[in-house]
């Protein structure tokens, strides 16, 4: 019962979803879409899984002080940092966020930070409105103004707020008051996040590359059998071909269509030899696939529960 | 010859990264412009994107991160630019979590050259859109053949797909007239081959890094793939065959083309260590000091 169970269920899902590539059609399709749908919410599941996996990992590393455990503190941190802001602010470049709320009529702030409000409120003073609407919201009528200002800091640092990111400015009215609320767009920490350490990292870490290659290259491209020297062989034409000096080394015209040139050679190499040799990979994977799925569905292959 | 010997043995990993780092820079100030023969797995890409009626939907898949910027981002912005000047209408997605900012950092870039060239602004909504990051791969490609709206339901901002000029009136992925993938990796341009020219039918093209390319060449050859731009040299193609066309674009960056001269220094560099080391094995083995 333990293992029946999981074993029908993985039978029928194998079998409904081969079913509905020979038939597309109700029921099968609907139930295909089904299927789709779980597995896209399994999918996110299994990420959610990675970073829990992560963080039991990485907590064992540091409790038990294993090699490097320093390390493992700064992943943890930043997963945090990086999670917990995404979560907050979202992933976007920019958000709207509110910096003051005033009461213009008495001159009284109703939110923002003591530091920031006098500054903001004289950097009203010579606010240039580049769009102004009226709408209605919740019985009351509200003036959306979207225009540039400067704002100048205590320490007499000027933020522009040009036409390229406006303030926006909402201004609601009644007898008694003239609220003003002045929203400007700020930048999210994930986008800081993504721009300024991710991108660099990665792509360092991309460019890295050349220097083993080429280091790698010179310690272990030896040409110590036939097969290796044709490997060689061929590597030299595939980058010589690749580039455009491949060009400089001139070519040998033997008839209109046959033209032989390191480009020429490389495509050929490409065209015929790889393909074929990438096909061979291909159709073998394909085949023990094909396999492995019908030994899943039938249940003669049980390696998924786990265990032994 | 026993001292030219002993000197080859004597270069050691500092003085190949050393020789490395300048072969990569020198190029870049004192560039050797040699010319760019487009390869006819990327002119294919160009002249079906040339054919495509203006106001055609095109679908664009940023499947890479920053790490294969260097070698994807190029081609996409190529790509882009060509599509842009044709008044193609641009839906663009993503199967990889860095996908969107990457087509938000590519399109900014074009957003400058359109309005300094022909004073023209590319307009969110209208001219392209960008939706967002799924989890699921190939069963994403696999449902927007049925159901394009319903399986990327919003985009980067979380407006809702329905709701968006651009991709209110797409039902399937039948909609678009070709679909273009920059991939890293998995989920990427197999998937789509796999999937959507298979089984929809419909056109699929785009640029793989360099080391990706040999495993997709066969798709290629068997007519699966319209076109392949393989690595920075399919950006440099692309981008010659655009300014072509297009000569204003010339004077703005195209990474693609400026990136040829140290790939063409760094190719001849690696050849020329591989045939010191064989010398140093050759003669080793000579001399009995190695098998």
């Amino acid at each position: 019962m333990k293992r029946g169970i999981p074993l029908l269920i993985v039978f029928f899902t194998g079998m409904i979803w081969l079913t509905q590539y020979f038939i597309p059609h109700y029921p099968f399709n609907k139930v295909m879409n089904l299927l789709s749908d779980w597995m896209k919410i399994i999918a996110a599941f299994a990420m959610v899984l990675g970073i829990l996996n992560l963080l039991r990992v990485n907590f064992i590393k540091i409790s038990r002080k294993h090699y490097n455990w320093q390390y493992s503190i700064i992943l943890i941190i930043a997963l945090l940092i990086t999670i917990g802001f995404g979560c907050i602010q979202g992933i976007t470049e920019n958000v709207d966020t509110t910096i003051l709320v005033y009461n213009s009529k008495s001159n009284e702030v109703i939110s923002s930070s003591i530091f920031v409000a006098p500054a903001i409120i004289e950097g009203l003073k010579n606010f240039k409105p580049i769009s102004s609407e009226d709408v209605e919201k919740d019985g009351k009528k509200e003036t959306i103004q979207k225009g540039m200002m400067d704002i100048t800091t205590k320490n007499g640092k000027v933020v522009k707020y040009t036409d390229s990111n406006p303030v926006k400015r909402i201004i609601v009215k009644d007898d008694n008051s003239v609220i003003e609320t002045v929203i400007v767009k700020t930048g999210t920490v994930g986008h800081w996040i993504y721009k300024n350490l991710i991108e660099h990292l990665s792509s360092t870490m991309f460019s890295l590359l050349a220097f083993f290659i080429a280091s790698a290259a010179f310690r272990a491209f030896r040409a110590k059998s036939f097969e290796a020297m044709l490997l060689l062989g061929s590597a030299f034409i595939v980058m010589l071909g690749k580039v455009p000096i491949g060009d400089v080394f001139g070519k040998i015209e033997i008839h209109e269509k046959i033209i032989i040139s390191f480009p020429s050679i490389q495509v050929w190499l490409m065209n015929y030899v790889n393909t074929a040799g990438q096909r061979a990979i291909l159709l073998g994977a394909a085949i023990g696939i094909i396999a492995i799925s019908i030994k899943i569905i039938i249940g003669l292959e049980r390696t998924y529960f786990g265990g032994e | 010859m026993n001292i030219f010997i002993r000197l080859l043995k004597s270069i050691d990993r500092k003085f190949i990264f050393i020789i490395t780092f300048f072969a990569v820079v020198i190029p870049m100030f004192y560039p050797l412009y040699l010319p760019i023969i487009p390869e006819d797995s990327v002119r294919s890409i160009f002249k079906k994107i040339d054919a495509i009626p203006e106001g055609s939907k095109i679908l664009m898949s940023f499947d890479y991160d920053p790490a294969s910027k260097p070698e994807c981002h190029p081609m996409a912005i190529a790509n882009l630019r060509h599509a842009f000047k044709k008044n193609l209408k641009i839906v663009i997605i993503q199967l990889w979590p860095f996908g969107g900012a990457m087509a938000t950092e590519a399109i900014d870039e074009l957003k400058k050259e359109f309005k300094e060239i022909y004073n023209r602004d590319i307009i969110y909504g209208d001219d392209y859109c960008i939706l967002g990051y799924k989890v699921g791969g190939a069963i994403l490609i696999q449902q927007s053949g049925k159901d394009f709206n319903g399986t990327f339901m919003e985009d980067i901002d979380g407006k809702k797909a329905s709701e968006i000029s651009l991709t209110k009136d797409v039902k399937t992925i039948k909609d678009f007239e070709l679909v273009l993938s920059y991939s890293a990796g998995d989920p990427g341009i197999k998937q789509w081959v796999m999937i959507v020219d298979a089984q929809y039918k419909v056109p699929v093209a785009g640029g793989v890094t360099a080391v990706t390319a040999p495993e997709i060449t066969p798709y290629l050859n068997s007519g699966q793939l319209l076109g392949l731009m393989a690595g920075l040299r399919g950006a440099a193609d692309y981008e010659t065959l655009v300014n072509k066309k297009y000569p204003p674009f010339k004077k703005y960056v195209n990474s693609g083309t400026s990136g040829m001269d140290p790939q063409n220094i760094v190719h001849l560099m690696i050849i020329i260590f591989i045939i010191i080391a064989n010398i140093i094995y050759w003669h080793d083995k000579k001399m009995g000091l190695v098998r």
